[in-house]
């Protein structure tokens, strides 16, 4: 019993131990705003991170478009309401949907390749051997992810909503025949800029903080063999879709809270 | 992977979210581009504003033609004060124009409906609209009335 | 007995004032709560002197309503706000038209509510606060019914050009009466099978309400 109680406390006391460090990793790591020069880096980073995701999220977003205004109009015809899936569809998306499968997918392909990319190169020694050339790895390896996954995945974010209310324009108005004109109006005269719109993007740019910090702590601190690194990146996944869920849930009542 | 390549590819990747972004602003919300057009003030008293919001539409015959600014309440009245931005210039509207909130849609959005009269004078900027229906009531009432003028 | 209908016949209720006033000769006008307050004081008395013949010969009844409406009600403002933006299209006799159809209407439905007025009683209420338009007032009445019900009305006076107050339009429990009239008169124009003809539309005015109750007097061969 005393035992199970121990272990218990040691493990929390581990989890703190992790959070302490990922603060100060992160911290040193903002502050060293990249310079000019280290734009490239940033670049490269920004071409890894969200040109390379923009295919799975072009397609998922497609995809959920098209089954969320499927959805919203079977259940909205029944009450001679198919003029409102525009509208339904768009909320959705920007409030919640957009925001948080981005965020989820991007953790699946964009934070597991950052942990373990950063994860390889500490079991490969890499990082050690830049501290002794006197490089900074949190200025070099690890401040480019951190900046290129807080730009990417908002922009990512704007792309899937777009690609979302697509993908629910051909099954809604193409397929089943609703009308473009009640659709495209219905959508307007509900969704507001800064509620729906920037809130929704202000989301995205929280869930970027959360999922980049916890792919690059994650790598960053894994045990340096084959093994810790597949630990690590699977870590990374699930730690970031909860806390992204999380996160969500109170976000949203706080941004849309008069409950 | 070439530095040109990755420079291209992040250039357009930036420029696809940021149209994105802009798709979203202008034709899913409905942001006007266009610099703000002449527009000037109207309010209006009611006994009941249920269910309006700010940011409802104003509309006159079916034309969405501004938007409610500010909703407060007189205590000495016991009534709400509706302040409505109108576009373009003052004095299209007749002096007693009236002013209904009805509701619209399957989701029962409320908006300000103008019916404009037939007075000489028209109403500028900063006046009241002197002919108000509130909210609700009217939904209690109207099939009533509607019965009793058999329209 | 139908609230809206007994609350409109309220509009009785303005009728000898202007009769008072000339027999008195007051130099000042008579300012707008004492009009409303003398008229329903007069008018419970038409009711109680009319409940013999009132229900065996409406006509005689609706005739001597609308005489004693006549001189404080603003039945041509009402009709034109009723007509809203076509009266300005409308000529000076379809103008006219639609005001004797619409007194008509309004005194031929309600005036029979009125003889079912009975062991209520009729509450200003005290409104001291300064209008904004010195030639507007909105008088605000409670009708409280021998079972109890209370209903708020509004009478909204105008002070015309002769100086006299006339009702321009009211507002029965929370229902602005003259606006919800303007809504109906602009669909029936909209309406397709009048095709936006006036004629047509105060013809059918007044058929609608024709078929509702039995004519009023004069009104057939008077258009």
């Amino acid at each position: 019993m005393i035992r199970f109680v121990r272990s218990v406390g040691s493990q929390a006391l581990e989890r703190l131990a992790g959070l302490g460090r990922s603060t100060v990793m992160w911290a040193t790591a903002i502050w060293g705003l990249p310079g000019p020069g280290d734009l490239v880096l940033v670049l490269r980073q920004i071409y890894h991170v969200g040109v390379l995701s923009l295919i799975i999220i072009v397609l998922s977003a497609f995809s959920i478009g098209a089954v969320i205004a499927l959805q919203f109009y079977t259940q909205l015809s029944r009450f001679g309401a198919e003029d409102a899936v525009g509208l339904g569809l768009a909320l959705t998306l920007l409030r919640e949907l957009g925001p948080v499968v981005t965020a989820l997918l991007f953790a699946g392909r964009a934070g597991s390749a950052i942990t373990a990319e950063i994860g390889l190169m500490k079991a490969t020694e890499q990082l050690s051997s830049m501290e002794m050339m006197g490089v900074d790895p949190l200025h070099r390896i690890v401040a480019p992810r951190l900046w290129a996954g807080i730009i990417s995945l908002p922009l990512l974010t704007a792309v899937f909503n777009v690609v979302a209310i697509y993908g629910g324009v051909v099954v809604a108005v193409e397929w089943l025949g609703s009308d473009p004109g009640a659709f495209w109006s219905g959508m307007r005269d509900a969704v507001e800029l800064w509620d729906d719109v920037g809130k929704g993007m202000l989301k995205s740019v929280a869930f970027a903080l959360v999922v980049t910090w916890i792919a690059v702590f994650q790598g960053y601190d894994t045990e340096p063999t084959a093994e810790g690194i597949g630990l690590a990146t699977t870590r990374t996944v699930v730690l970031s879709s909860v806390m992204v869920l999380a996160m969500d849930f109170l976000l949203t009542l706080s941004m849309y809270g008069d409950f | 992977m070439h530095m040109r390549t990755i420079e291209i590819s992040v250039g357009a990747f930036v420029l696809a979210g940021i149209l994105a972004l802009v798709f979203l602003a202008v034709k899913v919300s409905g942001i006007s581009l266009s610099a703000d057009r002449a527009g000037y003030t109207l309010l209006a008293r009611f006994d009941d504003v249920s269910g309006l919001r700010l940011r409802s539409k104003v509309s006159m015959a079916g034309v969405t033609i501004g938007r409610v600014a500010r909703i407060e309440v007189d205590m000495e009245y016991g009534q709400a004060v509706v302040t409505m931005e109108i576009e373009g210039d003052e004095g299209g509207l007749t002096a007693d124009t009236g002013a209904q909130i009805l509701t619209e849609g399957v989701l029962g959005a409320r908006y300000v409906n103008l019916m404009p009269g037939a007075d000489e004078e028209m109403l500028g900027d900063g006046d009241y609209i002197t002919e108000t229906q509130g909210a609700l009531v009217l939904e209690n009432l109207i099939g009533d009335l509607v019965t009793r003028l058999g329209a | 007995m139908n609230v809206v209908r007994f609350l409109h016949a309220s509009l009785c209720l303005l009728t000898l004032a202007p009769l008072a006033g000339l027999a008195f000769a007051e130099d000042a006008p008579a300012s707008p709560e004492a009009i409303v307050q003398r008229v329903s004081d007069d008018l419970l008395q038409l009711i109680d002197e009319s409940s013999g013949y009132a229900k065996e010969d409406p006509e005689r009844f609706f005739v001597e309503v609308e005489a004693l409406l006549a001189p404080s009600v603003d039945f041509r403002g009402f009709a034109r706000g009723v007509m809203a933006v076509h009266y300005k299209r409308a000529s000076d006799e379809q103008r006219e038209r639609f005001t004797e159809t619409f007194k008509w209407g309004l005194v031929r439905t309600y005036a029979l509510a009125l003889t079912e007025f009975k062991d209520g009683e009729l509450v200003m209420l005290a409104d001291d606060r300064p209008a904004p338009n010195p030639r507007r007032k909105n008088v605000k009445m409670e009708i409280r019914t021998g079972s109890g019900e209370t209903y708020p009305i509004t009478y909204s006076m105008k002070l015309g050009k002769d100086e006299i107050w006339r009702l321009g339009n009211i507002i029965v429990n929370g229902v602005n009466i003259g606006l919800t009239y303007r809504s109906q008169f602009a669909s029936a124009v909209q309406d397709q099978q009048y095709e936006g003809d006036l004629d047509r539309v105060i013809e059918a005015w007044a058929e609608v309400l024709e078929a509702d109750e039995s004519g009023p007097p004069g009104l057939v061969e008077g258009t």
